[in-house]
């Protein structure tokens, strides 16, 4: 199988207060394309800096990072933003929804950065809230929807510009069982209908259930 | 809000400041004023408007003194002004009818009364217009008394309508004080590039003298003479200034506090692509857009405040007060000025901010 993400021998360290505190430790990892992987480990292990490092928001201190054909560690930070707006969709544990803008609004934002005409946009955006059940919420703000409504929003917003990789950071932190349930059924949906690659970090071993599999990190290394 | 507030204080100040800044319209550098050096109401002897007229470039001289009446006791508030005969050929702000200007000239006692003081005083021409003055009739009373025989109007500072003009020669024979003097003299002259050297001219030869002189061009000396009570064009500018860097600091706050208030959605906007240039400028369009409501704003507001003032004035300021286009000019210009150095600090912390910092504040 084609890997779209190889993490080679990654270290990321950061100087706090002259003190050396390294978060990922060598850390080599093949994500294929169509893997649904779920990372897991305590607070501080190093879970969210590794999907910030493969998603480009963050360079490592060594190593290499290879996604999509790319080595985003010798990648600039406007080739960065680039990059990710082609091939990275982003979920995260607070939605980080524009509260003065609509769920349509929100949703098209991705969009503004490329070519498509308006009329394409609006069409993409439908597609977009119809995937995730929103297509009747469009002209609600975030304020007038509820935790799991706007987590599907910020899926939407995700999906929008069609990426291969999904990025989420504790999908399901801030939701009820129930509406939990709801938002991880929809990413396994991406997943296994629409080929979308997804990397997942969470706390909970019921969300991790969903994924293909699940990785473990303690102290900057996978432990499997 | 606080922005809004700032800039209708701009546009006040520069509206309102026209009075005492000499920006009044129809103040004229053709005519030239001469009056007493040191003190605004002194006095002149007649023979310094003589020494005037005789200067090269001075096409015309008119002079004038002050009966000043005592308001309480005087059917008038204003100043009756005791001029030479041409008083409105001199003084082309000032108009009145023909019929009018000849009877001040033929007629010793006749009156002709600002249009604004005969509507709120109810005078009608044929009217006696008596008064108690400051300065003694030759019948020992400060009683005074002239026939009206018509109204003047003018072009700008309604104000300048309450009061009445008189002849000068008739005063002067009547009173029992102070005769053969004057407290400001007129001057027409041919080019107003002569100004200077005029001026110049009758200042020196009067500057020992008891009756020393400051001479000027009428718009220059207006904003001097309301310098006297202040430096009104200081104050001003200390307001201003004020004004502006109090902008600045609310709006500076304001930016500021509106981008830490957004970092996470600068780092979601950094996320789904957008790159540090394309904030840094939506940053900076968004203080220039909000400066310039403010400014638009503001700006309306003193428009909609020059009404109510001449209003408040009963009359006085009546189409004295225009918004002009400088000053709308100015105000932008201003509101780009503070756009730029308030939102510079908070745009480049958007242009510099990491998303994995960012985020984190989640």
């Amino acid at each position: 199988m084609i890997n779209l993400i190889e993490v080679k021998e990654v270290s990321k360290t950061y100087n706090r207060g002259g003190e050396t505190l390294v978060v990922l430790d060598g850390l080599s990892l093949e994500v294929p394309k169509g893997d649904f992987l779920a990372l897991m480990g305590p607070s501080g292990s190093g879970k969210s800096t590794l999907l910030n490092l493969i998603s480009g928001l963050d360079s490592p201190t060594s190593g290499s990072i290879i996604a999509n054909g790319k080595h985003l560690e010798k990648m600039k930070s406007s080739a960065l933003s680039d990059w990710r707006a082609g091939n990275v969709g982003f979920v995260f544990q607070f939605y980080n929804l524009l509260p003065v803008l609509n769920a349509k609004k929100n949703v098209e934002l991705p969009l503004l950065l490329t070519n498509l005409s308006a009329l394409k946009r609006k069409e993409h955006v439908a597609t977009a809230l119809n995937l995730v059940g929103l297509a009747d919420r469009g002209d609600h703000k975030p304020s007038e929807l509820s935790g799991g409504q706007q987590q599907r929003v910020a899926i939407a917003r995700a999906l929008v510009s069609d990426p291969d990789i999904l990025v989420c950071d504790e999908p399901t932190g801030d939701l009820d069982r129930e509406s939990a349930t709801e938002i991880l059924n929809l990413i396994q949906i991406l997943n296994r209908d629409h080929g979308k690659t997804i990397l997942m970090v969470t706390h909970d071993p019921v969300a991790a259930e969903f994924s293909k599999r699940t990785l473990y990190l303690d102290k900057g290394k996978l432990t499997y | 809000m606080s922005l809004f507030v700032a800039f209708l204080l701009y546009g006040s100040l520069q509206t309102f400041s026209s009075i005492f800044t000499g920006s009044v319209k129809g103040l004229s550098a053709q005519n030239l004023i001469v009056m007493p050096r040191y003190d605004m109401f002194g006095k002149l002897p007649i023979s310094v408007a003589q020494y005037v007229e005789s200067l090269d470039g001075v096409e015309d001289v008119m002079y004038f003194d002050y009966l000043m009446p005592i308001k309480l006791e005087s059917m008038m508030d204003g100043v009756v002004f005791a001029s030479s005969p041409n008083f409105f050929d001199i003084y082309t702000r000032f108009q009145a009818p023909d019929e009018a200007k000849q009877a001040l000239k033929s007629t010793r006692s006749s009156a002709i009364v600002g249009k604004l003081m005969a509507e709120k005083k109810g005078i009608k021409i044929g009217d006696k217009l008596s008064f108690k003055s400051t300065s003694m009739n030759q019948d020992g009373s400060y009683n005074w008394s002239f026939d009206v025989v018509g109204f003047y109007t003018v072009t700008q500072l309604a104000g300048d309508e309450m009061a009445a003009i008189v002849n000068y020669e008739s005063v002067d024979e009547a009173r029992l004080s102070e005769k053969g003097t004057i407290s400001m003299i007129m001057a027409r002259i041919a080019n107003p590039n002569m100004a200077d050297s005029i001026s110049d001219k009758v200042d020196d030869r009067f500057m020992n003298s008891s009756y020393a002189t400051r001479t000027g061009p009428e718009s220059m000396m207006a904003v001097e003479m309301a310098s006297e009570v202040a430096d009104i064009e200081l104050i001003m500018t200390a307001i201003l200034l004020s004004v502006f860097f109090t902008i600045l600091l609310v709006s500076a706050n304001t930016m500021s506090q509106s981008i830490r208030e957004r970092t996470i959605e600068i780092g979601v906007l950094k996320c789904l692509g957008y790159k540090d240039r394309q904030l840094f400028v939506s940053v900076m369009l968004e203080a220039t857009f909000l400066t310039f409501c403010a400014t638009g704003l503001g700006l309306l507001g003193t428009l909609l405040l020059i009404p109510v003032v001449e209003q408040l004035s009963d009359g006085v300021l009546a189409n004295t007060f225009n918004l002009e286009l400088e000053i709308i000019f100015g105000g932008f210009i201003l509101g780009l000025i503070v756009a730029f150095l308030a939102a510079s600090v908070p745009a480049y912390q958007a242009l510099t901010l990491r998303v994995v910092d960012a985020l984190r504040e989640d």
